[in-house]
């Protein structure tokens, strides 16, 4: 049996006389295609209703809002300067006099008042000394309680200079046109001695102003100034936007809720700052005139738009504006009306900057760089695996802006785009304008190198934006419509190394 | 030892291999129908369960085959890659070049489970497995080179995967000679058999279909589906004719249909399974956690069945003292994965170098949907014992290292 043993071994030998390699994953190359992005960028994505708006005709618009109101209205003064001294009182006999009431400053023509302050003197003198139990009524028909009794005095003997506080009283008839010219002064007495004997003698000064809460008339000239503290707007830019662009026009929306029922003249100046730079214009209309404001008009409010020479403000690119020397002024012209101490003047303006400007090639640098943490697994795969990175994308521009991206690379974030010591590497990127290429653009590959992709081995990746717009030869007016967008598209193109993946 | 069955883990299947009723059939890379007798006989030709042959037993487990194979890796090739630290460019073209649209594999066994000849009868049963798949190029291509095809598509017929495993009980009678037949033409002699079939278990792929599409206008989407229906408990059946007949002294003709109304019928359990997997308009910009859609289901489905395609077999063989020679011709008539629909030519030649044992040597001519394969056999033959090894490779004239693919016979029987 020793040969059939023979021939068995003979012929395991066969098979066991290869050699066989232990398995082993070797190291091997691939290239992946990964889609990135496929997304429409529309520019009324930019709209938020608050800051950047659009018109009817979808042009973008740069706006932002102040507020301007009236401090605490200054009271309406009337000086009536009064002065009836030694009237006669005839003994039984009713009489009336009427009293002159004229304003001294000749400001103010009362038809009625609320007064907040004023006082009215009175002064009983000379009774005869035959007048017995005498008794001396007064009453200014013209000046009532709130319950319209008038103002009623009595004496029953002689009396010095008595001050009367005319304050919570009313002058005249509510929404009655009529000035009061005079005070009606109805006096009547009774004494011992015979009809139409003199019994004394009565005497009435007003030499201090009279204030109102409400007053009714006609002013000749009334100021209500604005206040300074919510009057301002600040503006903002975006990633230093005011370096690069020039905006071309703008206008101011004033929408003016006025309390008061007397047409007012609004005399005021925009006052626009950008650094030391200070301009200066005064608020009119197109007529160099300065806007009235229709009385009592708080439901309905009245709108201002002022646009005469704000581009001259515009200009600078001013990143504060403010109301100067703001005041609502009442006058001649102003007529019949009526004013309550608390009545206010409010004013909400909005600037409106039409996105029509001149593009500059001027750097907007973003200032704080975009730090990419990379997880420790990320950067060993990154370190391991990734031989080569690049993004491959196509654009569609119909918005006639173009520009150039650059993106500073480093390990830590003190970049400094002038000094190449600062960075690791820098990639940049370039879309034209709609005007310039109205195609599909191939954007330049954004690839990195193994010595590029070396710098993700760290924690932390600092990327540094700065953009170059493409430099305009006018006008550029940005719409915000369906038909304006960045279209992007592609694709992200990488080398892997299979190894331990 | 080791080192042979490494081999024969590595090697995976095979592309194509045609019905093994028997182990003893790799000594003869499958030219076997005139040769078996006894037992054997009761799966290659019933017609040859003869009345003069002495009581024939199979014992448990020694008459067995295993193989497995692959259509694209030999031996020298998987050492190349393995002691490669790099795949460069040349040794993925290399790879590409070797898998051929598809890596198909296959593997499969026959185990005795007893075997007992009484004159022109016998009653046998064993056990047997297939198992089938292919996996497409594509997907390798992606593995070795990435996604630079904007779009891949993904067929059943490159991607699938196969299984069976059943337990026959065959009865067969034999040496019937036909009537009618005149002096003195040649006496034909005629058997069939009839198989018990029970089925262990049965995967077979119902769909399948993918894609993997790629471009920047409609992001990543990929889609991969699979539909499989499973089997297990089944009960079934399949019959066999065959005849024969010596027409000159030493040289017999004889033909075999197998397979007759073969099925297997699956009762016990039938499910199907079906996972889905897909991603919708990726991109890197919006992805999140559930980028893909991941889905499974399993539900049961009415009992069903699986049919064994007739399978037609023709051969020759010519018998001289010391030396056989034979040639079969095998035609099945369906692709699953028992049959090929293929037609192959099998060849083989046996000698007796020395009293009781016979070298064989056989080969299995390749075609479009067949591998070459080419055995080696000896065996040892007593009056009471028959005992032999065979080996057998695939894609080459010798077993090592350029063979993709290996089959074991292990073949014992008594005689008395």
């Amino acid at each position: 049996m020793n040969y059939k043993l023979l021939i068995l071994f003979a012929i395991l030998l066969i098979l066991g006389a290869c050699e066989i390699e232990k398995p082993s994953l070797p190291i091997w190359d691939v290239d992946l295609k990964v889609p990135l992005i496929n997304e429409h960028y529309y520019v009324s994505g930019l709209v938020d209703s608050m800051h950047l708006v659009v018109d009817d005709n979808n042009l973008l618009y740069l706006t932002t809002q102040g507020e301007a109101e009236t401090q605490t209205l200054p009271p309406v003064e009337v000086q009536p300067n009064i002065s009836a001294n030694d009237l006669p009182v005839l003994s039984n006999i009713d009489m009336v006099q009427a009293i002159p009431f004229d304003d001294s400053q000749d400001n103010a023509a009362l038809t009625y008042g609320e007064i907040a302050s004023g006082e009215i003197k009175i002064q009983v003198a000379n009774v005869h000394p035959d007048a017995g139990d005498w008794i001396l009524e007064l009453r200014i028909l013209s000046i009532t309680d709130p319950q319209g009794i008038p103002l009623q005095l009595s004496y029953t003997e002689p009396t010095p200079w008595q001050t009367i506080d005319l304050s919570s009283h009313h002058i005249g008839v509510l929404d009655s046109e009529e000035t009061i010219d005079n005070l009606d002064v109805e006096i009547t007495s009774s004494s011992a001695l015979p009809d139409g004997s003199p019994l004394a003698e009565i005497s009435l000064q007003s030499t201090t102003p009279i204030t109102f809460h409400l007053f009714q008339g006609r002013l000749n000239h009334y100021e209500a100034h604005t206040g300074t503290s919510t009057s301002n707007i600040d503006i903002e830019y975006p990633l230093d936007l005011d370096e690069a662009i020039t905006l071309h026009d703008a206008y101011i929306e004033i929408m003016v809720s006025n309390q008061i029922g007397f047409n007012c003249e609004f005399v005021g100046w925009f006052e626009a700052t950008r650094g030391d730079m200070v301009v200066t214009i005064p608020i009119v209309d197109d007529n160099g005139n300065n806007f009235r404001v229709d009385a009592s008009t708080v439901d309905n409010p009245a709108l201002l738009t002022f646009s005469n020479r704000l581009s001259e403000l515009m200009q600078i690119m001013p990143d504060h504006i403010e109301i100067v020397g703001g005041k609502f002024v009442i006058d001649s012209s102003s007529g019949y009306g009526s004013l309550r101490d608390t009545d206010i003047i409010s004013a909400q303006y909005s600037v409106l900057a039409p996105f029509r400007f001149t593009l500059h090639d001027k750097p907007i640098t973003i200032n704080s760089p975009t730090k990419i943490s990379i997880s420790k697994e990320n950067r060993q795969r990154i370190s391991q695996n990734v031989l080569e990175a690049a993004l491959s994308l196509q654009v569609l521009n119909t918005i006639p802006i173009g520009a150039t991206a650059y993106a500073y690379f480093a390990d830590h974030d003190s970049i400094n785009v002038q000094d190449p010591t600062t960075y690791s590497f820098v990639k940049q990127m370039s879309l034209d304008s709609a005007q310039t290429n109205p195609d599909w653009q191939e954007l330049e590959s954004l690839s990195l190198n193994q010595a590029e992709l070396d710098i993700f081995s760290a924690p932390d990746v600092y990327l540094k934006w700065v953009f170059h717009f493409e430099e305009s030869t006018g006008l550029v007016e940005v719409h915000a419509g369906p038909d304006d967008f960045i279209w992007l598209k592609g694709q992200i193109l990488a080398k892997l190394r299979v190894e331990d993946i | 030892m080791k080192k042979l069955l490494f081999l024969l883990c590595l090697c995976l299947g095979l592309s194509s291999l045609l019905a093994m009723p028997s182990a003893k059939s790799i000594f003869y890379a499958d030219s076997y129908m005139l040769r078996a007798y006894g037992v054997e006989a009761n799966y290659w030709n019933p017609a040859k369960l003869s009345k003069d042959r002495p009581l024939d037993v199979w014992l448990p487990l020694v008459n067995s085959a295993i193989y497995a194979s692959n259509n694209a890796l030999d031996l020298d090739t998987y050492n190349y890659f393995a002691s490669r630290d790099t795949l460069h460019s040349a040794d993925k073209i290399k790879l590409l070049d070797l898998i051929d649209g598809r890596l198909r594999v296959r593997s499969g066994g026959s185990i005795s489970v007893f075997g007992i000849t009484t004159g022109n009868a016998a009653l046998s049963a064993s056990t047997k497995h297939y198992l089938k798949g292919a996996l497409s190029e594509k997907y390798l291509n992606i593995l070795l080179y990435g996604n630079t095809d904007d779009s891949y598509e993904f067929v059943k017929s490159n991607t699938n995967v196969s299984a069976l495993a059943y337990t026959d009980f065959t009865y067969g009678l034999g040496d019937f000679t036909l009537p009618f037949i005149p002096e003195p033409a040649p006496q034909v002699k005629a058997g069939f058999s009839v198989s018990l079939l029970t089925g262990l278990y049965s995967i077979d792929t119902q769909e399948y279909s993918g894609y993997i599409t790629n471009n920047p206008d409609e992001g990543m989407n990929a889609l991969q589906e699979i539909k499989l229906r499973q089997g297990m408990g089944g009960i079934g059946f399949k019959g066999m004719l065959g005849v024969y007949s010596e027409l000159l002294p030493g040289l017999q003709a004889g033909l075999t249909v197998d397979n007759i109304a073969g099925f297997i019928n699956w009762r016990l359990k039938s499910q199907e399974d079906s996972y889905t997997f897909s991603v919708d308009s990726l991109y890197v910009s919006n992805i999140g956690q559930d980028f893909y859609l991941q889905e499974s289901e399993s539900y049961d489905i009415d009992p069903f069945t699986t049919t064994m395609p007739a399978e037609l077999r023709l051969a020759a063989m010519y018998k001289h003292k010391y030396a056989t020679v034979s040639a079969d011709w095998v035609h099945g008539f369906k692709d699953t994965a028992t049959n090929s629909a293929t037609g192959v030519l099998s060849l083989a030649a046996s000698f007796q170098p020395i009293k009781n044992v016979d070298l064989s040597w056989g080969v299995s001519l390749p075609n479009s949907h067949n591998p070459l394969k080419v055995s080696y056999g000896v065996n040892f033959k007593d009056r009471f014992i028959d005992f032999g090894l065979a080996l057998q490779s695939y894609d080459s004239a010798f077993p090592g290292y350029k063979s993709k693919g290996v089959s074991l016979g292990l073949s014992m029987g008594m005689g008395f």
